[in-house]
């Protein structure tokens, strides 16, 4: 083989190489944005079945779905619950974030401990474990549960984010204001929370998505109570209103982009709070 | 200031994880303390459905480091710096829909009547429709691992991220070829984050009910939905809290084993 050929294989084979990668890309990114897109897209199609031929552009089905009172108050329950979740998470990630890197050597450790267990015991344990507990203080299951069991999976999530930022910072700040003769509540409030107001925004903006996605949990505590995740399960389960679950799909996937938007205009400025999400 | 998240955490979380576990091995009528578990697993078909789950969510996990490997080395090492979290956020962004909503996008692909169907039609690939791309196995493996792969991605990319140009350029200049350089540096140090994904998506998807049930056919029933059906169709709550309870086992097992051999990485 002279040279030349073999120059020419080498190309041919980085070609390939490239082809390969850019076939396979293709493929990883429509599987996970493939299922969104269609979405999109046959929410604007005029036809009565989320199929193809494409028949037209109309804004037909959410006209349709603004008239479905079961779809509108399923996405009005989605957004009031992620509007308490959210400030609660927020409110005792803080707090909890705190208090526990104040604590030192086991008791910080057990701490940390017992506030990462939620995150990796099975939602489904979860879920099933706060129905029982309902059910035996005869409490039905409603959109206060719901918000009480989505508070228990979402906080400490927060609390390990800015945990990690708050021992990351440092400590003579916090004993210059001690020693100055302000109290531990005056240190957090005029010390320590002005440097973590960027870390708890992107907390807020995680805990609504995390909030507005959540089924598993949702599911087992609802009673009869619908967020629009529940709604579209139970509409899917009966094959009903499919056009009309497209379109309430299509403006929960809009809100979600819109957080993430502000997620990462957030990013540009202070890329170390949303890594820490990452 | 002690934590105040623990006033939500023990009645909400810790009081109800040991009320299910009280109530799994409560003796039901003078049985004793294992009557829910052999009855689930006399009558429920409750081994079948458990390995069924394991079948599908290694599966769906092994596919997802095929696909997400290769993701987060392509993002940590040929994408320019800039561009790395917009598209780590794009992809959390698809993650983060609701399973729900991103299963009813499935179900306009892969139905009957679905894109893929009608384009393989058109094109005259085939003349009636394929059955079984929803409602199997298949689909359920194609929609856990399109709504995970982004927390797959993300913890593999982490730890990737912490090798430094340097240790390449070590290798490199020891005259490794970049198929050593992979399999001595970037392999060993990106384990870590495999074993982070084990954890963060495969005990989740092992438990997972919404999938299995709208998009699976019969052989595709997961323990979740032994569960979800216990407790809502058939009313029989010890039943469920044991089948509960069986996951919560394994899942703590799963955890330390993942724990334990990412401390041997760590030369612990």
């Amino acid at each position: 083989m002279d040279t030349n050929t073999r120059a020419h294989l080498g190309i041919a084979g980085r070609l390939a190489g490239r082809l390969v990668i850019a076939l396979y890309l293709v493929g990883v990114l429509a599987l996970m944005f493939a299922p969104l897109v269609v979405l999109a897209v046959f929410s604007v199609n005029s036809g009565d079945s989320v199929s193809l031929p494409f028949t037209g552009f109309s804004l037909h089905w959410f006209h349709e779905l603004f008239h479905n009172t079961e779809a509108v108050d399923a996405i009005k329950n989605s957004v009031v619950v992620a509007a308490i979740v959210t400030p609660a998470s927020v409110f005792l990630g803080l707090t909890s974030a705190y208090g526990t890197a104040r604590l030192t050597g086991r008791a910080r450790a057990v701490s940390l401990g017992l506030i990462s267990i939620p995150l990796v015991v099975p939602w489904l344990v979860t879920g099933v474990a706060g129905l029982l507990f309902f059910n035996s203080i005869n409490v039905q299951g409603s959109l206060v549960t719901v918000v009480l069991m989505q508070i228990v999976v979402t906080f400490p999530l927060v609390t390990l984010v800015l945990y990690a930022r708050l021992v990351g910072m440092d400590p003579s700040v916090e004993e210059a204001g001690l020693d100055l003769g302000s109290t531990g509540v005056g240190v957090l409030f005029r010390l320590v929370i002005p440097q973590l107001l960027t870390p708890m925004l992107v907390g807020a903006l995680f805990a609504f998505i995390s909030s507005l996605g959540n089924f598993v949990i949702t599911f087992f505590v609802t009673g009869y109570s619908s967020t629009l995740p529940i709604w579209g399960y139970s509409a899917l389960k009966h094959a009903e209103n499919l056009p009309v679950v497209n379109a309430a799909s299509t403006v929960m996937l809009g809100l979600n982009l819109v957080l993430f938007l502000g997620v990462l205009l957030i990013a540009r400025r202070d890329r170390e709070s949303v890594d820490a999400w990452l | 200031m002690l934590p105040i998240g623990y006033l939500v955490l023990i009645p909400l979380f810790y009081v109800p994880v040991v009320l299910l576990l009280v109530k799994a091995f409560q003796p039901d009528n003078g049985g004793g303390a294992f009557s829910a578990f052999t009855s689930v697993f006399s009558e429920g078909h409750l081994l079948g459905t458990i390995r069924q789950s394991f079948e599908i969510a290694g599966l769906s996990f092994g596919l997802m480091l095929l696909l997400g490997y290769p993701l987060a080395y392509l993002v940590c090492f040929k994408m320019q710096q800039r561009f790395q979290l917009p598209t780590l956020l794009l992809l959390v962004m698809s993650g983060s829909i609701s399973d729900i909503v991103r299963i009813f996008g499935w179900y306009s692909l892969l139905g009957r009547e679905g894109v893929i169907n009608s384009a393989l039609m058109h094109l005259g690939i085939t003349h009636a429709p394929v059955d079984g791309l929803l409602f199997s196995r298949f689909a359920v493996v194609i929609v856990l691992t399109s709504g995970w792969l982004p927390y797959v991605v993300i913890p593999i990319y982490s730890a990737m991220r912490t090798i430094e140009a340097r240790q390449l350029e070590a290798a490199r200049d020891l005259y490794s070829s970049p198929f050593a350089t992979f399999k001595n540096v970037v392999l060993p140090m990106s384990t870590p984050g495999i074993l982070g994904a084990f954890i963060i998506v495969f005990i989740p998807v092992l438990s997972d009910f919404a999938t299995p049930q709208l998009v699976g056919g019969p052989s595709s029933l997961m323990i979740g939905n032994f569960v979800s059906d216990q407790v809502l169709q058939v009313g029989d709550l010890p039943a469920a809290a044991a089948a509960a309870a069986l996951l919560l086992a394994m899942s703590v097992v799963l955890i330390g084993v993942a724990q334990r051999v990412t401390r041997k990485f760590h030369g612990g």
